[in-house]
């Protein structure tokens, strides 16, 4: 299976010196020697590495082109490229033996601060991702799916304010309709509705994405003037903003 | 005489032995049917549910302030000063 290769927001920062992107743009994508490299490397699940013997507490493999040389640690199906720096002239190899030493002083710390200590003679665990690299990646992950649900949401209004009929979608396994009724009574009705079982914060994102619509008047409703709610369906309704809904239909999809 | 295929179609729901015992004491209390009592009670929790549930709707959509960082946070389940910790997301493309 072909892998990713990440770096560190850290690394990202302080190693590669590159400022941290918008989530809207995948770590794994930005333009740096070292990350093409390292992708070309470790996209091959199965192709033999290098690996960074000084590091012993943690498997760290090598990745070198022009002046810079990195490291990469595999996790599963994710490559993460989490220390970096550049070959100084006459010196072919230290940044590998400046990462050991710091290594070294951090098993070190670690060994004074907790117990039981280290067994090993380095400690990379700070490399590692962490919470703030969690955080990115679930930030990257939400920022695909808004753009996701805002496109389908967009659409389905557009469709319906077309032909006055519901237009449905599967979205995230749950059936999204929406139906948007113009003229009725001079207003412009719209109603949501979702089968499955969605979180609601999911439903919030999509009520909220529906244009022309105040926040505080979204209704719930438990039946439908001709039928009962299915098991797991539910219901929204407001009235749009007939001046957002031209200015939708104006858009190009 | 009326006959039977005039009368509203009736349809019979198991209840325990306990809420049988709740509705009928309440329908005397009340001097009312159970039948009523049943339908009236049905329709007052279901508004007092869903007035609950569009609560908790409008609270949820007063965390989103119309930007597309808001609504990436809450689908990342995470704050607006996390999100801005790890490079925000881009508005380029709002025009709400």
């Amino acid at each position: 299976m072909a892998r990713q290769v990440r770096p560190t927001l850290r690394c990202l920062r302080e190693d590669l010196g590159l400022p941290v992107p918008r989530a809207d743009v995948p770590l794994d994508e930005i333009p740096h020697p070292l990350l093409a490299k390292a992708a070309e490397r470790f996209a091959d699940g199965q192709a033999g590495h290098e690996r960074i013997r000084a590091i012993d507490d943690q498997v760290l493999f090598k990745v070198k082109i022009q002046r810079w040389r990195g490291a990469v640690w595999v996790d599963d199906d994710l490559a993460w490229l989490v220390a970096a720096g550049q070959r100084e002239d006459g010196s072919p190899e230290d940044f590998y033996a400046a990462l050991a030493a710091r290594s070294n002083a951090a098993r070190a710390r670690y060994n004074a601060e907790r117990t039981p200590p280290l067994a090993s003679t380095a400690y990379s665990g700070y490399l590692l991702p962490g919470h703030e690299d969690d955080l990115r990646w679930r930030a990257e992950a939400a920022a695909r799916t808004e753009r996701r649900f805002r496109t389908t949401v967009r659409n389905l209004v557009r469709q319906s304010l077309l032909d006055g009929h519901e237009h449905a979608v599967m979205l995230e396994g749950a059936a999204l309709g929406i139906q948007v009724l113009a003229d009725q009574g001079h207003e412009t009705y719209v109603a949501i509705r979702i089968i499955g079982s969605v979180p609601r914060r999911l439903v919030a994102i999509i009520l909220s994405l529906i244009p022309g619509c105040q926040a505080d008047a979204w209704m719930s409703d438990y039946a439908m003037p001709e039928r009962a709610v299915a098991p797991e369906e539910q219901i929204w309704s407001n009235i749009m903003d007939p001046a957002a809904a031209a200015k939708l239909l104006d858009e190009q999809p | 005489m009326t006959t039977a295929e005039h009368a509203p179609r009736q349809i019979a729901v198991k209840v325990s032995p306990d809420g049988d015992k709740l509705i009928t004491s309440g329908a005397h209390y009340l001097h009312m049917s159970k039948k009523d009592l049943v339908e009236a009670a049905v329709a007052f929790y279901l508004d007092a549910r869903r007035e609950e549930m569009q609560a908790g709707m409008r609270e949820l959509l007063s965390e989103l302030d119309g930007s597309r960082a808001s609504r990436v946070a809450m689908l990342a389940g995470m704050t607006r000063a996390e999100l801005e910790s790890v490079g925000g997301a881009d508005e380029d493309d709002e025009d709400d």
